[in-house]
């Protein structure tokens, strides 16, 4: 069985169809590109991956469990939130909170999360010391807290060695360049232990001379963390050389998929060739 | 009546004025932000009720609108009496008011115009975050009121500071209105003095406000400067 499964998304904006029945299977520790033309659908088909759209018609199953389905569409905003951390998306536009230095953009997200750890840590702790004094109690919470607290921080800093921005821990997200301000927006995705995580043409507002430092992040990323990644891109370069499978999509289809070699290189479908001449030319 | 005198007695109008002013905005404050939520639910006929709220309460003098509060209950209720005069005063008057009633219908006045006035600030500052902010909010996992506590708010008081500042100003000399229902602040005093013939006191009230604009201005700039820190 396929780590992530996707079954036949559909998706329509007004009576626009963009996507019109996606299907594709991953799985764990693979890397696939999704390249197309703009308008093909695959920002959208990203979107809807991530549950920051709702497809009309489609699947989807990850790691055994089923995200998406007819039954999914009543789900509660507190189910959807749940099923949303099983992804890590990065944005074209970062994204990033500019109130907020480096280090708390990162562990933002999971100082947050803590809320709800620690109400779980208090209830564990109520059921095996039935007895227990409040006093105790309290102690032990305080103390739980503060030491996730701690691993959060060493974590979001091993993060942050690891995209080479140690010496930027405390800078604000307008003191950074393009490039580095994208290294965090990843640092930042990876804090949640994402089982998949999402790239939205990480590189597309970049200046050309920025985009290689985050290409060799997300390549360090997948040969150091072997986290799956969908990647959707116009590097084609990069695509060729990071992935596992490649998608190309047109017209809100899979018009040809296949391992980089058989899709860069020998591709079968007319449009395929096409596209891929048009960007050989540049 | 000697300056000291003078000074004096307008001093006590003047704290009709901050005790208004402060009331105000610590209440039209908060109201705001519950009707800038209103203004941009996505429950329509909710949505609905509160533009034209907001629309008619922009739209009519404050002036007016006091007049309405003043008088409308009043009139409403069938009593011959004016409402707002049948409260008993003998507690406010010890905190020199001495006429609680009108006080009451000023500040009800001023609450609901000043709070649909902030409340379109706060719908333009909040509409003004892009939504890519709470996108990365919601793909970490961040429940609504956590994007919007954690992510948003402080974007959106940056951005609104400015807009803020100028209409708490406002407020400030709004204030003076209240004198038309009865209401003793710091141009009513002085007025008094000037039917008496004494009439340089009612420009001497101009420098108790612009010193107290002063102090708002300072106040603001220096919360502006706080927030310089980042950009949004």
């Amino acid at each position: 069985m396929p780590y992530l499964s996707i079954q036949n998304f559909k998706k329509s904006f007004q009576n626009l169809e963009v996507l019109k029945g996606i299907s594709f299977d991953l799985d764990k520790g693979e890397v696939l590109s999704i390249i197309g033309s703009s308008g093909s659908g695959k920002t959208t088909l990203l979107r809807c991956i991530d549950f920051l759209e709702e497809p009309e018609e489609g699947r989807m199953i990850l790691d055994g469990e089923v995200l998406l389905s007819e039954e999914s569409k009543n789900d509660s905003e507190e189910t959807l939130r749940q099923k949303r951390l099983n992804f890590g998306l990065v944005f074209q536009s970062f994204n990033l909170f500019p109130q907020y230095d480096v280090i708390k953009n990162i562990t933002l997200a999971p100082e947050l999360a803590l809320n709800s750890e620690v109400k779980k840590f208090a209830d564990s702790v109520r059921i095996q010391f039935g007895d227990i004094k409040i006093r105790e109690l309290k102690q032990k919470i305080k103390d739980y807290r503060a030491n996730r607290k701690k691993e959060i921080l060493s974590e979001g800093e091993g993060l942050l060695e690891k995209i080479g921005l140690k010496d930027k821990i405390h800078a604000y997200p307008h003191e950074l360049s393009g490039g580095q301000k994208q290294r965090v927006a990843i640092a930042r995705a990876l804090a949640l232990k994402p089982k998949i995580l999402c790239f939205d043409e990480p590189t597309s507002a970049l200046d050309p001379e920025l985009t290689g430092e985050v290409l060799k992040v997300i390549n360090e990323i997948k040969y150091n963390s072997g986290v799956t990644m969908i990647i959707v891109t116009h590097e084609m370069e990069f695509a060729k050389k990071i992935s596992d499978k490649v998608i190309f999509m047109a017209d809100g289809k899979i018009a040809e998929s296949g391992t980089p070699d058989e899709v860069f290189e020998n591709p079968k479908n007319q449009l395929t060739a096409k596209f891929l001449q048009g960007y050989n030319k540049r | 009546m000697s300056f000291i005198d003078v000074t004096l007695s307008l001093l006590e109008g003047f704290s009709i004025t901050c005790v208004l002013f402060i009331l105000t905005l610590v209440l039209s404050l908060p109201l705001g932000l519950l009707i800038s939520f209103c203004t941009m639910s996505k429950f329509k006929p909710l949505k609905a009720v509160f533009k034209v709220i907001v629309w008619v309460v922009r739209g009519i003098p404050l002036m007016l609108q006091l007049f309405m509060i003043y008088y409308l209950p009043g009139i409403l209720s069938d009593a011959n009496v004016s409402f707002w005069g049948g409260i008993d005063n003998t507690f406010y008057f010890k905190y020199g008011i001495d006429n609680v009633g009108c006080f009451i219908a000023t500040l009800i006045a001023f609450v609901i115009n000043y709070a649909c006035y902030f409340s379109e600030i706060f719908r333009g500052g909040i509409e003004s975050i892009s939504v890519g902010q709470y996108e990365a909010g919601k793909v970490l996992g961040m429940k609504k009121s956590q994007i919007f506590g954690k992510v948003i708010l402080l974007q959106v008081v940056k951005r609104i500071l400015p807009p803020i500042s100028n209409e708490v100003i406002t407020l400030v000399k709004d204030t003076a209105l209240a004198r038309v229902i009865g209401v003793i602040e710091i141009i009513k005093v002085a007025d008094v003095m000037s039917s008496k013939g004494l009439i340089w006191p009612l420009f001497y009230t101009g420098v108790f406000y612009l010193i107290f604009v002063g102090l708002l201005t300072l106040l603001f700039g220096k919360l502006e400067k706080k927030l310089d820190y980042f950009k949004v």
